[in-house]
């Protein structure tokens, strides 16, 4: 599976790779699932371009240039509408102030041969199925739409509350981790498709003891000796020997990769409820 | 119910405690008991990451399910019921002199103590591929490197902190390097991409 030539990148821009749902099932050998870090801005731009829900997208923090090689129709997270592009025409995903990553969807998806089961680029273990540089040809698949599908605006806001649950080594910090994140006025740090800092908030290691190596899920919140957690994202380390105090709900965990830098984040505690439906 | 501990880890994971069992066979019973419910399982040092098909981490009968699967492993060592795979090393890495005087061996002896038994996979991370190897013989256990090395080359043997490993990718690294492979240890092509899964053993032979 091919596919149709549709766009060449010619610049890159900023963390841009292609992305779907990404690889469960070999966490054991040491790799990751990746995936996009927001599956419903995913599935929202393919469903407006007409794709199924779960094909492959770009995925940019912005800086993103190409060039339609046959006519298509695409869309960004960041608009409000498809567009439709002619042969030679050139689309810019500029960087949104609003939103840190952003998923971009071409009538078709993105079409190539799979490895392991996905298209998704995984920066932790150097595995690229689509490798997105500058002169990279992108295909796209057969099944093709040319009309817009009725786009439902995206109402989710990425400011809203993150729910967090108890993590399984809350009691290698002093009082409880939930508490904290909830009363500290935390901000996103430094972030990557690995991880992301959390900013304006310390934990105190209260067992200082090297925890043996244990496994890592997204969404999973670590704190080194230093006290400054870090939430795992969708390339993370499948182990890891830092505690971990808490976890982010994976229903929330977008909002974490689509605020930008500096952005306040507002912790929640998850309720038991909430598990049920979503 | 034994004394049995599971940590729920948000919605759809559980994080096991095996509590002296090993925790390789906790994760093949897990697969072959609960396969259809667990879309990924992580052995680790001494626990086991469940993630599950849905959010049921808190339902008290997967928990019930997932309690007596891992009571029905025995406790105890593991069974030396992996798959034997043979590695051959060129031994002749940066540290080796260095952990041959830290051990107190002679270059020759450390040799002979890498190659003379088999290794245990016990789990895998830091990297696809990456697999801890409890070393068989207690004289090669070493502490990391005070400092990292920036860039470790693709293919080095490596000991620290009671396992021994080949590196699969170029990739900063602590452990002491005393070898190198050209054993391909990871590759997404293969059917099984990781040369080394956890439960296998592995056997290093001079070259």
């Amino acid at each position: 599976m091919n596919g149709i030539p549709v766009l060449e990148v010619l610049e890159v821009g900023w963390s841009t790779s292609i992305q779907d749902r990404g690889r469960p099932g070999y966490a054991h050998v040491g790799l990751g699932s990746a995936g996009t870090v927001d599956p419903v801005s995913m599935s929202r731009v393919n469903r407006g371009v007409g794709n199924e829900s779960t094909d492959a997208v770009i995925e940019t923090a912005g800086g993103l240039v190409l060039r339609a090689l046959s006519p298509t129709m695409v869309l960004a997270s960041s608009w409000s509408s498809p567009i439709r592009v002619a042969s030679g025409d050139t689309i810019a995903i500029a960087p949104d102030p609003t939103r840190r990553w952003v998923q971009v969807a071409v009538s078709g998806g993105i079409a190539a041969v799979p490895v392991l089961g996905s298209l998704s680029a995984d920066t932790m273990a150097s595995l690229s199925p689509v490798p997105v540089s500058v002169g990279s040809v992108l295909c796209r698949g057969a099944k093709h739409a040319t009309t817009p599908t009725d786009l439902t605006a995206d109402t989710r806001d990425p400011n809203g509350a993150v729910r967090l649950w108890t993590g399984p080594r809350a009691d290698y910090v002093d009082g409880d981790p939930i508490d904290m994140l909830m009363s500290s006025t935390t901000q996103l740090g430094e972030g990557s498709r690995v991880g992301v800092r959390l900013d304006g908030v310390e934990l105190i290691r209260c067992n200082r003891n090297e925890l043996p190596s244990e496994g890592l899920i997204p969404g999973a919140i670590q704190v080194p000796h230093d006290g400054r957690p870090i939430v795992m994202g969708p390339d993370h380390p499948v182990t890891g020997g830092y505690p971990v105090v808490a976890i982010v709900d994976p229903r929330d965990l977008w909002m974490l990769w689509c605020l930008p830098m500096s952005s306040s984040v507002r912790f929640i505690r998850a309720e038991r409820g909430d598990g049920i439906s979503g | 119910m034994p004394d049995l501990t599971l940590r729920p880890m948000g919605p759809t994971t559980v994080l096991v405690e095996t509590d002296g069992r090993d925790p390789v066979a906790v994760a093949e019973a897990i697969r072959t008991m609960l396969g259809a419910r667990v879309t990924d399982l992580i052995p680790a040092a001494q626990t086991v990451v469940v993630r599950c098909a849905g959010e049921i981490a808190h339902d008290p009968l997967f928990s019930d399910d997932l309690a007596k699967v891992v009571a029905s492993v025995p406790s105890g060592p593991p069974s030396a019921s992996g798959r034997l795979v043979e590695i051959p090393v060129v031994y002749d890495g940066e540290d080796l002199g260095y952990v041959a005087d830290a051990t107190g061996l002679t270059v020759q002896e450390l040799v002979d103590a890498h190659t003379a038994v088999g290794h245990r996979a016990a789990f895998c991370g830091f990297a696809a591929g990456f697999a801890y190897l409890e070393v068989g013989d207690q004289r090669l256990t070493i502490a990391r490197r005070a400092t990292p090395r920036q860039r470790v080359p693709i293919g080095s043997v490596a000991l620290a902190a009671g396992y021994t490993a080949v590196y699969p990718v170029a990739s900063p690294g602590g452990w002491h390097l005393i070898g190198r492979t050209e054993a391909r240890m990871w590759d997404p092509h293969r059917e099984r991409p990781s040369l080394i899964e956890p439960g296998d053993v592995v056997r290093f032979v001079a070259r």
